[in-house]
């Protein structure tokens, strides 16, 4: 469906900085396939809303191609530049772009409005597209309300019919919850992917936020530093995350560093500073590699005495402990190093007390060391 | 959603087509119509005071500076600009500062008088100021200091007395850029001084000065700059006394038979210097003083100061600004425009009112060709400004196109221009180019469009800066074309701003008098214009009727611009 290869756009920054350009998309391919929902995630100032731009036509790249379906929106090579007005994607803006001097009617027709002539829908069927589109978003009740008198998540549901209305072949979605306070986020979110999943949209959609990401994407790309760091489904890119940042940006992790001592079938023995773990992993490493252990604490588990020492089973001692209602987290010291561990609301040690840590093999993922 | 066929490269005819659009059309018609007011008569006053025969030549300075000389010219004019600056200044910030900070009361009261410079034109001021303080028929004279004094009075027609007419009148221009200050100042920068320990004075003048200041400056450029280009007070009030400034010498040899351009340029250039100078020293001031600012603008108040026993002065004060500033000239117009011949008030004079000299100016030709022309002259140029002004600030606030800035500091360039250097450049270039329109309303609009295009630039680009930018990207994304979104979106979230600026533009546009003094002929008279002559005539119950009514007209407008303006943020005096 979208198809964006090698797609490079920089920026020049401030003028105290003469002739310095800050690389904003660096390289970047990717491919949205038909009726998927596409996160791109990462922090801010990654690139992310810099290539959703690029793919609506409201930034220009410097090189690269992009298309839609069969359709060419840019190529640098065959000098296609389409102008964002003639691409026909919708896009929800972070936040709304509601005209506050249209009411809602106005805001959802405009963009059937101002097609061209011979390619304009008649009054009667602009009234009943758009009356539909504010059926499936709900607003159908406020046609008449000014724009402005909306609550922020009917505002939200404004802009996202008034992205449908086009029937676009994709829908572009720029951190769109990111403005609504937390339980209404949580709402849309699902409401958001009901309607996603219904109507059979197309969608690239733009967030920091994780959680979102996870719960809504068929796929997630993690961007970096203007480059796509990994791609793949919420649960590989969870579980099996490919660097340090990308297990670091997405859930919490405990890093351990170590090398690969011992190698058997699929499973490696790596030696860290405080002691062994073995680590089940798909990857490729040589023995005596540097490597990185990523550890998500809810795979880590606590009790209280110390049982002796083997391999994913360490002594230590709780040092803190933090109440957050559904979940518990320790802070457990391992010889020089602080490990945090999140255990279910009954599991709660008062510091300083000795534990046994005992890390589940899902727990971890190898990542090369540097990576 | 079948998709449409596929976009093909991009071939040589198609490039030229799209270089077409209607928006880069509009675009560099905008971009050329902004040059070529701002810097066309710059040029021609330039070419036209250095140049003669093709040579360089200071043969006009010679012959400008043999009748009166250069020193004792720009002595007057930059006394009387400092001065009048001066007085404005410490009237200006102690008022603000009074009414903004302490417990002062009548607080409404200097609200209504900060508006008086926009409702009674400069040349009504000036001449109401003839009516109470020239030394034969000023009513002040005659009732107050003659009595008190045992006979000596005071004179407007020195270089003292315009000096604290010209200072009234930009006072509450001063009073209102220290009012926004004062008030954007965030108060718990003061308080965290006094929990310091430091006693009230000590605050006042180690932390509230110092954070007002990069607003002080402003306030002091901008009326040095107003007294250098102000004409009314120095035509009326110092021809009379024999004092010459720029302004009046340069309408002075313009008005000879045959007029001597040289000269004129020659003095326009001169002052065109000056103001220059101030912006330039205000510019290196205002770099230094950025580095403190630290002003916030923070929702809350700070506790008034209590000002104790100086609360009866501080009032008697600012009573005193009211009927000073307000009251006395308002009356004496009013009753000026009551008499059949101007003699100052008496016992006999007031029992015998009556009001021939509003019929007379109803049903005179000249009062109503003015009138036309004052209203075609101020709607068409706020027309003007205010649409091209959107489009120019749309081009600086959201293009990325190169050099951008230009046409934002070109826009801004004719407020150094003083209006009659500017009439006196517009008048240059019509006398010779072969565009005929000296003699017509068309040249006098030409200066009101220069003249105002800052200002339609400042409400235009204070607006747009108010519209997200994803309004306008989300019509573009709608499908909707640069016209489209410049016609569906922008103009109407605009229109606020542009219609506050409009009505601005309305209103100083009927009290423009530096520009078209240089550059109406007869027949061709706007209100300001036909005041300026009833004044060279005598006729003072007509002129005085007809400025009660433009006081009147002006009331109205400026309620509205200010309710407007109040509404977007914008004010502008």
């Amino acid at each position: 469906m979208l198809e964006v290869q090698n797609l490079l756009k920089t920026f020049s920054t401030s003028r105290a900085e003469k002739r310095k350009r800050v690389q904003a998309v660096d390289d970047v391919s990717l491919e949205v396939k038909d009726g998927e929902l596409f996160t791109l995630l990462g922090p801010s100032g990654c690139g992310k809303t810099t290539t959703l731009r690029c793919i609506a036509g409201l930034e220009m790249p410097d090189a690269g191609e992009i298309s839609v379906g069969d359709r060419v929106f840019f190529s640098s090579t065959r000098r296609v530049r389409v102008p964002a007005n003639e691409r026909g994607l919708g896009m929800v803006f972070q936040s709304y772009a509601i005209w506050p001097h249209m009411n809602v009617y106005k805001n959802v027709a405009f963009p059937l409005q101002v097609l061209p002539r011979r390619r304009r829908p008649a009054k009667q069927e602009v009234r009943e597209r758009v009356e539909r589109a504010l059926a499936v978003v709900q607003l159908d009740h406020l046609a008449s309300r000014q724009a402005t008198d909306l609550s922020g998540g009917q505002q939200q549901r404004l802009a996202l019919a008034r992205a449908l209305v086009m029937e676009p072949p994709l829908m572009l979605l720029d951190e769109p919850l990111s403005n609504l306070d937390a339980k209404l986020r949580e709402d849309m979110r699902f409401e958001l992917k009901r309607l996603q999943r219904e109507l059979g949209i197309t969608g690239v959609y733009v967030t920091h936020d994780q959680v979102e990401a996870l719960a809504m994407s068929n796929r997630v790309a993690v961007m970096r530093e203007g480059k796509l760091e990994q791609v793949g489904t919420p649960r590989e890119v969870y579980e099996r995350p490919s660097s340090r940042f990308v297990a670091d940006f997405i859930g919490t992790s405990n890093f351990l560093d170590g090398s690969i001592e011992a190698r058997d079938g699929r499973a490696y023995t790596v030696r860290t500073a405080e002691g062994l773990l073995r680590v089940p992993s798909d990857d490729e490493f040589a023995v005596g590699a540097e490597v990185v252990v990523a550890a998500r604490p809810e795979h880590i588990e606590i009790r209280p005495g110390s049982n002796g020492v083997a391999p994913n089973l360490w002594t230590g001692r709780v040092e803190a402990r933090a109440f957050l209602g559904e979940v518990v987290d320790h802070v457990v010291s391992v010889g020089s190093r602080e490990i945090r561990t999140r255990s279910n609301s009954k599991v709660s040690i008062p510091p300083p007390t000795e534990v046994t840590v005992s890390f589940h093999e899902e727990a971890f993922s190898l990542i090369p060391a540097g990576g | 959603m079948a998709a449409p066929a596929v976009a093909q490269p991009v071939a040589r005819s198609d490039a030229w087509r799209r270089l077409f659009t209607g928006r880069n059309v509009i675009v560099a018609a905008v971009i050329a119509a902004v040059t070529y007011i701002a810097l066309v008569p710059l040029g021609f006053l330039l070419w036209q005071t250095f140049v003669s025969g093709g040579q360089f030549t200071l043969e006009r300075f010679r012959e400008a500076y043999s009748s009166i000389g250069l020193v004792e010219m720009a002595y007057n004019s930059i006394a009387f600009a400092v001065g009048s600056a001066a007085f404005a200044i410490s009237l200006g910030t102690l008022l603000a500062y009074l009414i903004v900070r302490t417990d002062v009361p009548f607080k409404p009261l200097m609200f209504a008088a900060s508006l008086v410079p926009l409702i009674i034109p400069g040349i009504l001021h000036t001449i109401a100021w003839i009516f109470l303080a020239s030394p034969q028929i000023g009513v002040l004279n005659l009732h107050v200091i003659q009595p008190l004094t045992g006979g000596r009075s005071l004179n407007v027609f020195s270089l003292p007395g315009m000096i604290v007419v010209e200072g009234l009148h930009l006072a509450p221009l001063v009073f209102l850029l220290m009012v926004a200050s004062f008030r954007s100042m965030d108060p718990s920068l003061e308080e965290s001084a006094i929990m310091s320990g430091a006693p009230l004075r000590t605050v006042f003048r180690r932390v509230t000065v110092p954070l007002a200041r990069p607003a002080l400056y402003a306030a002091i450029l901008i009326v040095v700059v107003r007294g250098l280009e102000s004409f009314e007070v120095p035509a009326l009030l110092g021809l009379n006394g024999g004092v010459w400034v720029f302004t009046s010498r340069i309408w002075h040899v313009l008005k000879d038979k045959p007029p001597s351009y040289g000269e004129a340029g020659a003095y326009a250039m001169s002052l065109l210097v000056l103001t220059t100078i101030g912006i330039f020293w205000h510019s290196r001031l205002a770099k230094r003083a950025r580095s403190f600012q630290t002003v916030t603008g923070k929702g809350f108040r700070a506790r008034p100061v209590q000002l104790g026993i100086w609360r009866w002065p501080a009032t008697g004060l600012i009573l005193l600004y009211f009927v000073v500033a307000v009251v006395l000239p308002l009356l004496i117009l009013v009753y000026a425009s009551t008499q059949r011949f101007y003699s100052p008030p008496t016992r006999a004079t007031l029992s015998d009112m009556s009001l021939d000299s509003y019929r007379d100016v109803i049903h005179a030709d000249r009062a109503l060709t003015a009138v036309e022309n004052s209203v075609i002259l101020g709607l068409g140029s706020a027309t003007i400004v205010m649409l091209v002004m959107a489009v120019a600030a749309w081009i600086v606030v959201r293009t990325q196109m190169r050099g951008r800035w230009v046409i934002d500091n070109l826009s801004f360039l004719p407020l150094a221009i003083p209006g009659l250097v500017l009439g006196v450049g517009i008048l240059f270039v019509y006398l010779r180019l072969p565009i005929h329109i000296y003699g017509s309303l068309w040249i006098l609009l030409m200066a009101y469009l220069t003249r105002y295009m800052p200002y339609g630039m400042r409400y235009a680009s204070t607006s747009m800066f108010q519209i997200g930018r994803e309004l306008e990207e989300s019509a573009l994304t709608s499908g909707a074309g640069w016209f489209q979104t410049f016609r569906r979106v922008v103009l109407p979230l605009l229109v606020p701003g542009l219609v506050a600026g409009w009505i601005y533009i309305l209103i100083v546009s009927v009290r423009e008098l530096s520009s078209t003094i240089i550059l109406y002929s007869p027949g061709n008279e706007v209100l300001s214009i036909l005041i300026w002559e009833m004044n060279q005539n005598g006729e003072f119950p007509q002129l005085a009727a007809l400025g009660v009514m433009m006081v009147g007209a002006l009331i109205v407008l400026v309620t509205i611009a200010y309710k407007l303006g109040a509404r977007i943020g914008v004010r502008e005096t």
